[in-house]
């Protein structure tokens, strides 16, 4: 019974858990735009973040170690130096663009500016992480999270075309008056929005804050399996409620309100406030899992006391990181930069560098004299190396469209 | 502009709190008022394009007013006042798309 409870609430906290900032902003983006035709782009992150999650909790499962602890044995000091620095960069840039997040959230429940609660937030997220238990902070974000759920609510009582969007789905095409480049930008968007490094990291540390074993196997699998794909579909929801409202009225997403509009459209009053709880539980979330993973890969690259399985005195090394990480994110956010833009600019950047993270995961998810009879099968192997390519060719394309389309406009 | 119209008009409507409406119409005022403030950077070549720039910059100066004016009527939820800045962004919002042709 106890295990069911775990795995239930494993899987509400992963779909949960998997919307952040990122998945707020580029789907709300999308969907206004481009309708549903970047629908597929979603969908291919979201497959790619399944099948690799579900390779990095295999790997912490069977060794006992986290990612990154395997990472730097397996591929040597340099290789996993670069990926460190690399993650570190976009964990700042990351937390930075949820802690935005949280204070456009907390803006549209107050009318009060969102700079003015950038530090109290920042403060929070520390406290968070010095103070409140791993497994508080994981479920009871992540369930609610699941306020998200709300967009689906919505979509079915807006005058949803159910046969326009799935058209959209299956035949896209670049709506007129958009270019090539720009589709394409949003399309990596999407994809970078799905496949962020933090998360990969995050829920293998986890695993080891939570004891995985090989008998957690089957809980971890329904974890990767069952939460990220529903997570993504939460974000087809934001995108697919933006179709019907905002399109029509050429409405651009430049701001999280704009984001929300079909929901009120929808459900009024009650939809507008369990949705502006569920972006504060995603995005806050977000912040403290980025600003975590930061404390979690430096403490595994340089072999210290790390996590929250043990008090804060005994790792002071991985708290100090966290507490440098929160400090960089809130201080860049106080310069008054554009929380929406920093979200684009993040996951844009996150998906040029996720090769260097999951490149790794799929040597050592194959390495059998670590993995034994649990390293990858050959359809895994198939799918996760024909992954790997698109990430490879999104990851050389990113900076070109980035500057090209001057970040989408 | 739209999405200031769209929340202006569930205020009416009593489907949102006046402190997300009052977020969303300023963040709209402010991207309505940094077009026009980008658009009149612009330098331009020729005499005709100085006519053409001054015509156009009435009527963004005109949807900046009609932003302000649905701000200020959001944030005293004030009905009647709330539908005449509809009115006067609906008639912004014409003039832009007769220009956007």
């Amino acid at each position: 019974m106890k295990r069911l409870l775990n795995l239930t609430l494993g899987v509400m906290t992963a779909i949960g858990g998997f919307v952040d900032i990122g998945n707020l902003v580029t789907s709300g983006i999308t969907g206004a735009r481009f309708g549903m035709s970047l629908a597929w782009a979603l969908l291919l992150g979201t497959a790619g973040m399944t099948l690799y999650g579900e390779m990095a909790g295999r790997v912490t499962a069977v060794s006992r170690r986290p990612i990154f602890h395997v990472v730097r044995e397996r591929l040597g000091v340099r290789t996993a130096m670069v990926n460190l620095v690399a993650s570190l960069l976009l964990n700042v840039l990351t937390l930075a663009a949820e802690i935005g997040g949280v204070g456009l959230a907390l803006a549209l429940a107050s009318s009060i500016n969102y700079i003015l609660w950038v530090p109290i937030i920042g403060f929070l997220v520390w406290f968070f992480i010095w103070k409140v238990p791993f497994a508080v902070i994981e479920r009871v974000f992540g369930l609610l999270g699941l306020a998200l759920m709300v967009f689906v609510v919505a979509l079915f009582h807006l005058h949803t075309h159910w046969h326009a969007l799935a058209s959209g789905i299956v035949n896209p095409v670049v709506p007129s008056g958009e270019g090539h480049p720009t589709w394409w930008f949003y399309a990596i968007s999407l994809i970078g929005a799905a496949l962020v490094p933090y998360q990969v990291f995050f829920f293998s540390s986890g695993g080891i804050e939570e004891k995985w074993s090989v008998e957690h196997l089957g809980e971890m699998r329904a974890n990767a399996l069952i939460g990220f794909p529903l997570g993504g579909l939460l974000s087809l929801a934001i995108m697919a409620a933006a179709v019907p409202v905002l399109q029509p009225r050429s409405i651009g997403v430049n701001h999280l309100g704009e984001v929300g509009l079909p929901v009120i459209a929808a459900l009024g009053k009650v939809g507008l406030i369990i949705m502006l709880l569920g972006f504060f539980a995603a995005t806050f979330a977000a912040a403290v899992e980025s600003a975590m993973s930061s404390g979690y890969i430096t403490a595994q690259y340089l072999g210290w006391s790390w996590g929250k399985q043990v008090r804060p005195s005994q790792a002071p090394r991985f708290h100090v990181v966290c507490l440098i990480t929160v400090l960089l994110g809130t201080a860049f956010m106080l310069t008054t930069v554009d929380p929406v833009k920093v979200t684009l600019v993040s996951v844009v950047l996150g998906a040029a560098a996720i090769p260097l993270t999951f490149f790794p995961i799929l040597v050592v998810a194959n390495d059998r004299r670590l993995m034994g009879k649990h390293a990858n099968g050959r359809i895994v192997n198939a799918l996760g190396f024909a992954f790997f390519v698109v990430i490879v060719a999104v990851s050389v394309a990113t900076l070109p469209l980035l500057f090209i389309t001057k970040a989408g406009q | 502009m739209a999405t200031a119209q769209l929340m202006a008009d569930e205020v009416l409507r009593g489907r949102t709190t006046l402190a997300y409406a009052d977020t969303v119409v300023t963040d709209a005022e402010n991207d309505v008022s940094a077009v026009q403030t980008a658009f009149d950077t612009r330098q331009p070549p020729d005499a005709t394009s100085i006519t053409l720039r001054d015509e156009f910059d009435n009527v963004l100066q005109d949807a900046v007013t009609a932003a302000q004016d649905l701000r200020i009527a959001v944030r005293r939820d004030d009905a009647h006042a709330i539908r005449d800045g509809l009115d006067e962004a609906a008639k912004a919002v014409a003039q832009l798309q007769r220009y956007s042709r």
